[in-house]
């Protein structure tokens, strides 16, 4: 039998022995009084064996705890008297007078207090290791207000030599003064914009970085004399000449001749095969060795980046080279057919159509980027040629009133690329030197072979923090054996993703602010670890919505933070002991009373 | 009052006045100590503990030259005595015993404690409360100022007053040995400016200026020496041979920068920035580029020309081409023709320059190439655009020459104004043989057939004729069913076509073409034939008016116009005259080519000059090096190449690459402050390189591409 109920029985018995004792005595006086306190007596003292509990509505009881994260607001907890918990020293250090308590690990602290099973987050919340780690527990979020600043921010980190470096991002102006934010490198200052107090502004900052090798630029944001942010921005600027172009020419043309030239002054290898007779070909061979042309080969191919071809010397072409040409732009060579004949029978294996518009003969062609609508100089008038638009085609560059001129479409791995455009070499001779350089590099960027890197990593974070766990997300080239990987010159050990055996995956500690050696199997790259006060609020912002995202996920084991929750509370067993206290005292002294009278 | 009384009065006062004695002794004390500890915490770097050893030290040594402790009763009385004269010398019987005193002394006690009651003494007074606070303040003032003043600053120190121009220089990271620097600048004598000095060592100066250098060290200096541009170096001598005054002169005919040597030790850098010498700015305001004088017109042309030079002018002149003759037999004179004033090297100048064409020698048809050429007092030469000034020629206007060949889309109007110039002339040379009235109908026929001219000429233009003169045939070979007279219906013929609604309601309509579209001219033609137009309406005019002579400058312009017109829109085919034999198709392609060679060409692109690179590395490496404690070797070396190409640059622009250039040496040293250093010296290298254009890149890849390859051919292979 449970203690409860033998305690219960000798609860009663005790007070019924003790009133029949009360009853059978012979001085009647104060009977009911004396009935009254006995009773009174036993309940006191069986209710100081077993409290009595009621239930409130309230936040906090044993079974969850309340945890406070950076940015909690001071007041908003402290002010309900309820007793929280932080694992955040820094916090802890300046709440100390309040009721507020540290825990050094939290998942150690819940491991020995296993009745939690709740917990409440005040602040910018939990960062995603700590989450993944209390899968078990059920969250309720009490998010402060979104922090001021630079919330957000992303730039192109791995950049080639000549290509420009993007910051773009958001500012949010919380105060009524104006912020000036720039970018800021080399001691220089690049670009900037005024924010008008009260606002929220997107900003674009653009650089053609100088350097070869790593660098960090600065986004500072001032306003007046204070600077309100001064965030790292790491890039890498590596210098690559991509692989080899192959020009394939029906008759020696300028056009050529001139686009060899300037792919020349700009050091890349490049062979130009023109026919000058029947089955004789001028060749020239620039920053590449002498090797035979006068079949293509499918080795040649291979080694080609992108093949320049005109429609003639396509046709020209036997099956089998055109066959090898096809294989290897579906395994990524760029082809690039330069065709203004608008001939539609040398087109049909290439499913593209043309319009022949004779009456644009007279006319200048104003060509014009799609995607970002820069309007070249005029070019000659003979362009009576035009593309169609085609559902798979891309168009490239077109007139000012949308008559395609070069049009592309992804071909297995490589790309196709179409061009109308008869000459491009009269900017050269009109001196408008950067239009043929703006048109080329589009052209040629958007063909070429990609460079395929030996390995490739991703931060899991986007602004990894010292102070944190450092996972990082890899992708080597050879997945037969486990890659070497080592992180300033420490080796780590990766784990394999259990679908895809070329992704790995490290974790750990860097231990170094600022840029971090990576190698694997023996190749080098650098990543940035950020300080714990960079991109705070960035990283805040990323936060708060990663733990929102996370109480609207918890659907099954949720209790939101709305629900009314009832606990259950003891009344203080000082009130049943007073009670016992006084009905004995009443008894004692009532029956001594009645002994000196008697 | 009895002795006792006095006597506790005395003891008192003794009390009190120790009292205000320590006080003023603490004051005195403070006012040495805390300057003093305020200069040994500042300037030697001790800690605040100095202050208290240093304020005792004098409080003590203060008090012993006025011990306060010493101050007895006795003292009391003596000064009581002298301050109240009616104590009566008396105050020390208070003092006394009274069973040592005798009568007199006795009565003599009691009548001084008596007025030593009345009286009031007061110790503390006003001015010694002024005196102490003002001590107070003092020591607090200059306790808290010394630590404001500027730091090493040697004026404070030594307690002498440098010149403040000698402190500036010495803001530049002066040797301490140098105590007195001038730098004379002598500008050429041409630039009219005066000599100048200066104490800093960064100069400014005209191009071909001399500079001397007077400086004076304070210690006798073994070697003294100049380093121009990191290269050239210059020893000097000594005055007199002490090794402490020194002078250097020098002609200074390129920008650069150098640095001081003394015994090993150099100096910073300090920049030559010469200012060149700007050519004579000419311009000129009138005529314009292109002049042409028509018939009639005055044949002068009036020039206005502005000069302008940074120290003077020396001369200036036009010089001036005329071109005569036709085609081949063309000739060419030349002529200088100089301006009528005289040139004092001064810096702005307008001139003004009347040229009579006559006078030149010009004939219709001829053209005058002219440019104006100055000189300033440097010997710059520079010249103006060339200027075109030609007379028309109206005997070219009247030739046919042209005219019978070639396609011709203008209709052969051209004759009647040609016509119509000669008839004027005609009309003129015979004007003293008829009669008045003769003269004004000829003139009056000839101002309708410039009308009629007008009219046809105006048509073109979509313009529509007051009179049906010669308009009326046009219409009707355009087939413009529809007459000036608007007879509209009264053509039963032309409305045979019964119940066609369209020409019944054109019949009824007045359509025109709207007047500016009804023509097949360009636009340029248009407002071309608009000119024409403008000058025949004036030549009528005068015409009309009897004045023939006025008419013809109109007559010509007009004829000048349409000729330009017709030129205009006329194509010109060279003649040929090679005959191509027929191609046999069959024979194409098939000739025995085995025997030719295929040209090959092989280049290698090697870019011989490293420049770039290693600026570019460098930027990166520096980046690196703001955070990092030490750098490898490599990126040394390529620091050190780079402050090579420092060098380079700072000769020739030393305003903006200086600073880096000092930077990175001061970096070398060794110093712990890299950042600033660092910003100053990529903000240079930056500066250098200059922006690239865009070269096209290669996209990149993921390294399992392999995966996705395999992937795209089991779908191809699917799709077959």
């Amino acid at each position: 039998m449970e203690f409860k109920y033998i305690a219960l029985i000798a609860c009663v018995i005790l007070g019924i022995v003790l009133l029949f004792f009360e009853y059978r005595r012979k001085n009647r006086n104060n009977l009911y009084g004396r009935l009254a306190a006995t009773v009174v007596l036993v309940f006191c003292l069986a209710l100081l064996i077993f409290p009595v509990q009621y239930e409130v509505k309230g936040v906090s009881n044993s079974h969850s705890i309340n945890l406070l994260t950076a940015g909690t607001p001071k007041d908003e907890v402290l002010a309900a008297g309820i007793q929280s918990y932080t694992t955040d020293p820094g916090l802890y250090q300046a709440s100390k007078k309040t009721r507020v308590k540290y825990i050094a690990d939290l998942i150690y602290y819940l491991a020995d207090h296993p009745e939690i099973m709740h917990i409440n987050i005040y602040g910018y919340g939990l960062s995603a290791e700590e989450v993944r780690q209390l899968n078990k527990y059920t969250f309720s979020f009490h998010p402060p207000k979104e922090p001021a600043g630079i919330v957000s921010a992303s730039w192109n980190n791995k950049l080639k030599s000549t290509e420009f470096l993007q910051v773009q991002g958001t500012f949010k102006n919380q105060t009524n003064k104006t912020v000036k934010i720039y970018l800021e490198g080399f001691g220089t200052r690049l670009d900037s914009l005024t924010v008008p107090g009260g606002n929220n502004i997107s900003f674009s900052f653009r650089d053609q970085p100088k350097q070869t090798g790593l660098a960090i630029y600065r986004l500072v944001a001032i306003a007046g004399n204070d600077t309100i942010a001064k965030e790292p921005v790491p890039f890498e600027v590596k210098a690559e000449i991509p692989g080899a172009i192959l020009m394939l020419s029906s008759a020696p043309d300028f056009e050529f001749k001139f686009l060899k030239d300037w792919l020349f002054d700009h050091q890349y290898p490049l062979m130009l095969r023109s026919r000058i007779s029947k089955d004789k070909f001028s060749t020239d061979f620039l920053n590449t060795p002498v090797v035979k042309l006068e079949r293509i080969s499918t080795e040649q191919l291979q080694k080609t980046a992108l093949l320049i071809i005109d429609e003639d010397e396509f046709t020209a072409l036997s099956m089998g080279e055109k066959e090898a040409v096809d294989r290897a732009s579906a395994r990524g060579m760029g082809l690039l057919i330069r065709a203004s004949s608008g001939d539609q029978k040398k087109l049909q294996e290439f499913s593209i159509h043309t319009e022949n518009v004779p009456s644009f003969k007279e006319q200048e062609v104003v060509p014009e980027l799609t995607n970002n609508a820069y309007r070249f100089s005029a070019l000659p008038a003979g362009q009576t040629s035009f593309i169609q638009p085609a559902s798979d085609y891309k168009m490239l560059v077109q007139t000012k009133a949308g008559k395609g001129l070069v049009s592309g479409r992804i071909n297995g791995a490589g790309m196709l690329l179409y061009s109308v455009i008869p000459t491009t070499y009269n900017w050269v001779l009109d001196g408008k030197k950067s239009d043929y350089t703006i048109f080329w590099s589009t052209i040629i960027a958007a063909g070429i072979r990609k460079t395929t890197e030996r390995f490739s990593y991703e931060t899991q974070t986007s602004f990894p923090v010292i102070s944190e766990k450092l996972t990082l997300n890899l992708e080597v080239a050879d997945s037969k054996k486990m890659p070497q990987v080592s992180i300033n010159q420490n080796r780590w050990s990766p784990s394999q993703h259990p679908q895809f055996n070329s992704l790995w995956q490290v974790s750990g500690w860097s231990g170094r602010a600022g840029w971090n050696t990576l190698a694997v199997n023996g190749n080098q790259s650098a990543f940035y670890v950020y300080a714990n006060s960079d991109w705070s609020s960035a990283r805040y912002i990323q936060r708060l919505n990663f733990n929102s995202k996370l109480i609207n996920n918890q659907n099954g084991r949720a209790s939101s933070s709305e629900a009314p929750n009832f606990v259950k509370e003891d009344l203080s067993l000082w009130w049943f002991y007073a009670g016992f206290l006084l009905s004995a005292a009443f008894l004692w002294y009532e029956s001594k009373n009645q002994e000196q009278n008697g | 009052m009895d002795r006792q009384e006095g006597r506790n009065r005395i003891e008192n006062l003794r009390l009190k006045w120790q009292m205000l004695v320590f006080a003023e002794r603490l004051c005195i004390s403070l006012l040495f100590a805390l300057p003093l500890s305020a200069v040994i915490m500042h300037f030697i770097g001790f800690g605040n503990w100095v202050l208290l050893p240093l304020v005792v030290l004098s409080f003590i040594s203060c008090s012993l030259f006025k011990p306060f402790w010493k101050i007895s009763t006795y003292d009391v009385a003596r000064s009581l005595n002298i301050s109240h004269p009616e104590l009566e010398e008396s105050a020390g019987l208070l003092l006394q015993e009274t069973n040592q005193l005798n009568t007199l002394q006795l009565f003599q006690q009691q009548k001084v404690a008596d007025t030593l009651s009345g009286i009031k003494v007061q110790i503390l007074s006003g001015n010694t409360i002024i005196r102490l606070s003002a001590y107070l303040v003092t020591a607090i003032l200059l306790f808290i100022g010394i630590p404001h003043l500027k730091s090493g600053s040697p004026a404070v120190l030594s307690g002498s007053v440098s010149h403040s121009a000698e402190g500036v220089a010495r803001g530049q990271g002066l040797p301490p040995q140098l105590n007195r620097i001038q730098v004379q600048i002598v500008p050429p004598a041409y630039t009219g400016v005066p000599s100048r000095k200066q104490n800093q060592l960064s100069i400014k100066a005209e191009n071909g200026a001399i500079l001397r250098w007077e400086m004076q060290t304070s210690i006798p200096v073994k070697n003294f020496k100049f380093i121009f541009n990191d290269k050239e170096k210059i020893n000097l001598q000594s005055e007199n041979g002490e090794g402490k005054s020194w002078t250097l002169s020098r002609k200074m005919v390129k920008p650069g920068f150098y640095q001081i040597e003394m015994d090993g030790k150099k100096s910073d850098l300090y920049q030559i920035e010469l200012v060149a010498d700007r050519p004579v700015v000419i311009q000129i305001t009138q005529p314009k580029p292109h002049t042409t004088i028509d018939f009639g017109e005055a044949r002068r042309v009036n020039m206005k020309v502005s000069l302008d030079d940074d120290y003077g002018i020396q001369n200036a002149y036009i010089s001036a081409t005329l071109a005569s003759g036709k085609g081949e037999g063309v000739s060419f004179t030349e002529k200088k023709l100089v301006f009528n004033t005289s040139f004092n090297a001064q810096k702005s100048m307008k001139l003004q320059k009347e040229l009579d064409l006559n006078a030149l020698g010009m004939k219709p048809g001829d053209e005058l190439y002219f440019f104006v050429a100055a000189t300033d007092n440097y010997g710059q030469a520079s010249r103006s655009d060339v200027y075109f000034v030609s007379i028309a020629d109206t005997t070219e206007l009247m030739s046919l020459a042209g005219m019978t060949s070639g396609v011709n889309l203008v209709p052969e109007y051209f004759r009647s104004q040609r016509q119509i110039i000669m008839d004027t002339e005609k009309l003129l040379s015979e004007q003293s043989k008829i009669t008045v009235q003769q003269f004004k109908t000829r003139s009056n026929d000839l101002g309708t057939d410039q009308k009629l001219l007008r009219m046809r000429y105006g048509k073109f233009l979509g313009e529509e004729s007051e009179t049906e003169i010669g308009g009326g045939h046009d219409h009707d070979e355009e087939g413009h069913d529809h007459e000036e007279g608007h007879s509209h219906g009264k053509e039963p013929e032309k409305a045979a076509a019964f119940g066609d609604v369209q020409a019944i309601m054109d019949s009824y309509a007045h359509k025109h073409d709207i007047a500016e579209d009804a023509t097949f001219f360009e636009p340029e033609v248009k407002s071309r034939l608009k000119a024409v137009l403008t000058e025949m309406w004036s030549s009528e005019l005068k015409l009309r008016t009897y004045q023939p002579q006025e008419a013809l400058p109109f007559a010509y312009k007009a004829l000048r116009l349409l000729k330009d017109l017709q030129q205009k829109s006329r194509a010109f085919v060279a003649k040929t005259t090679v005959k191509v034999s027929q191609l046999k198709e069959e024979k194409r392609f098939s000739g025995e080519l085995d025997k030719i060679g295929q040209p090959v060409m092989e280049q290698k692109k090697v870019k011989t000059d490293q420049r770039d690179e290693v600026l570019k590395k460098g930027l990166s490496y520096l980046d690196t090096y703001k955070t990092a404690s030490k750098i490898d070797a490599g990126a040394t070396a390529n620091l050190w190449e780079m402050e090579k190409y420092l060098v380079i640059s700072a000769v020739d622009h030393p305003d903006t690459y200086l600073p880096a250039l000092r930077a990175i040496r001061e970096l070398r040293s060794g110093t712990s402050v890299k950042k600033p250093l660092i910003d100053r010296i990529q903000k240079g290298v930056r500066k250098m390189l200059e922006q690239e254009v865009t070269v096209p890149q290669a996209g990149s890849d993921l390294p399992s591409s392999d995966l996705y390859q395999q992937y795209f051919n089991q779908l191809k292979k699917d799709l077959r």
